[in-house]
């Protein structure tokens, strides 16, 4: 790995979002380039000054009384209330309904106008908040994917066993995983195996196989899931990312690029054999 | 929600800059948060909470400032003029700048220097090196992807340290 990416690591290992086998890698890269350590020290340094001398504002205390008082039942809104439940289904209809209660009674006459003239930007937002914490198991693993295969793309650790080969690829997760990964060369159709590694993600080992379609880095994540029943998804985007997925033969596959969804699909179907 | 009040006031004082606007957009975050409480699906609630603070200090100050959202520095109103940050030749450098800014006591400086980041980037670094939130949080609060907050803060770092070591080359010049 050359050095020029192990500099992008600088950043990620001071703001803890190196894993630990990343870390210690990093750490002896460290002892072998001078050019790292000493960007490594000097933001350090920047991090120590601004966590030092960034002042922390505090709220003043006459405005979170004021907040206090003009939210008086908080506790009983926090805890789960038959809006909140119902709030769960996704549909935006719901949603609105819950959007719109009284107005708290410290609200002053001018401050409802002028809420009632943002009200249409508020609700908006109410409505993004509502959608944004509603994470489904589903959509919380497609962001973990496109998490991985970014960090892995940034952080240059793309691949532990570098082979076109199928027949060098597969036997290398054995003893690293509890399946053992179909691996199939796709060349002819115009992906190319590159290699793979092992990955955690979402708290589930995975083994990433990586395809290159021209420019394009396709990761295919295998994990093992005996129980989950035969399903396949169409591709969303997100952030950019094309994701899909399926379950088949007590392996579910997520796959991730930044291809067109389309393409994406005609991937899965070379990869499911359904073509 | 209310044991996080201060991370979320400290937060929209860095995004507006000014104690009596933060006030403002605190109190109408907390009515926003306290409305769509119903909303909140778990995770951190100061995350949360971020999220609608950084949303109504934008609203607030598009609407009382008649900028917009996504204008540059110049159009949320500050009084004092404000030029871009000269590129100041690394030789010409009295001593070490990151090393001066490990020592010094310069807090005003320094404040200086993050005020005139544009509001994408100090956004960024208040999350990270304040409020100390993950990658992964600071997308969810700015919504933007992980990639983006990641270039932004090592944007924002670069920024600091060019316009500190301009600090330190007229400073240090007069010493």
């Amino acid at each position: 790995m050359s050095c020029d990416d192990k500099c992008l690591l600088v950043e990620l290992a001071l703001d803890d979002e190196l894993d630990p086998p990343g870390l210690a890698e990093f750490e002896r890269h460290l002892k072998e380039c001078p050019d790292c350590a000493v960007a490594f020290a000097r933001q350090k340094a920047l991090k120590g000054a601004l966590r030092a001398q960034l002042p922390r504002h505090r709220a003043p205390s006459a405005l979170v009384q004021r907040i206090r008082t003009a939210l008086p039942d908080l506790p009983e809104v926090a805890a789960p209330s038959a809006e909140a439940a119902q709030a769960t289904e996704p549909a935006s209809r719901t949603a609105t309904v819950v959007a719109l209660p009284a107005w708290p009674p410290l609200v002053t006459r001018a401050r409802v106008g002028m809420a009632l003239s943002a009200i249409g930007g508020a609700l908006a937002a109410g409505l993004a908040t509502i959608w944004l914490m509603h994470v489904t198991p589903e959509e919380r693993m497609t962001q973990a994917v496109v998490e991985s295969h970014v960090r892995a793309l940034m952080s240059g650790r793309l691949l532990d066993v570098a082979s076109d080969d199928p027949k060098t690829v597969r036997p290398w997760f054995t003893g690293r995983l509890d399946v053992s990964p179909p691996v199939k060369d796709l060349s002819a159709h115009g992906y190319q195996l590159v290699g793979a590694r092992l990955d955690y993600v979402d708290n589930k080992r995975s083994a990433a196989l990586v395809y290159k379609r021209n420019e394009h880095v396709i990761t295919l994540y295998l994990f093992s899931t005996p129980n989950a029943p035969v399903s396949e998804s169409d591709a969303v985007v997100r952030q950019g990312y094309s994701v899909c997925h399926w379950s088949r033969h007590g392996i579910t596959d997520w796959v991730v690029s930044d291809v067109d969804p389309d393409e994406l699909e005609a991937f899965e179907d070379l990869v499911t054999g359904s073509v | 929600m209310l044991p996080h009040l201060d991370a979320a006031y400290n937060f929209a004082r860095y995004l507006t800059r000014n104690p009596d606007d933060a006030a403002d957009v605190l109190q109408e975050a907390s009515i926003r948060a306290f409305r769509f409480f119903g909303g909140f699906k778990g995770g951190s609630v100061r995350t949360w909470l971020l999220t609608i603070v950084r949303n109504t200090a934008y609203t607030w100050m598009a609407s009382h400032r008649r900028g917009t959202v996504n204008a540059s520095v110049e159009d949320y109103g500050i009084e004092r003029p404000l030029e871009p940050f000269a590129v100041v030749p690394w030789e010409r450098l009295p001593d070490d700048p990151e090393t001066r800014l490990l020592l010094a006591e310069d807090q005003a400086a320094l404040m200086d220097v993050i005020d005139r980041l544009s509001p994408e980037f100090r956004e960024v670094l208040v999350l990270r090196e304040i409020e100390e939130l993950s990658y992964r949080e600071i997308a969810e609060v700015t919504g933007a992807p992980v990639g983006t907050v990641m270039s932004r803060l090592a944007r924002a770092r670069r920024q600091v340290q060019s316009g500190w070591r301009r600090h330190v080359a007229l400073e240090g010049g007069g010493r």
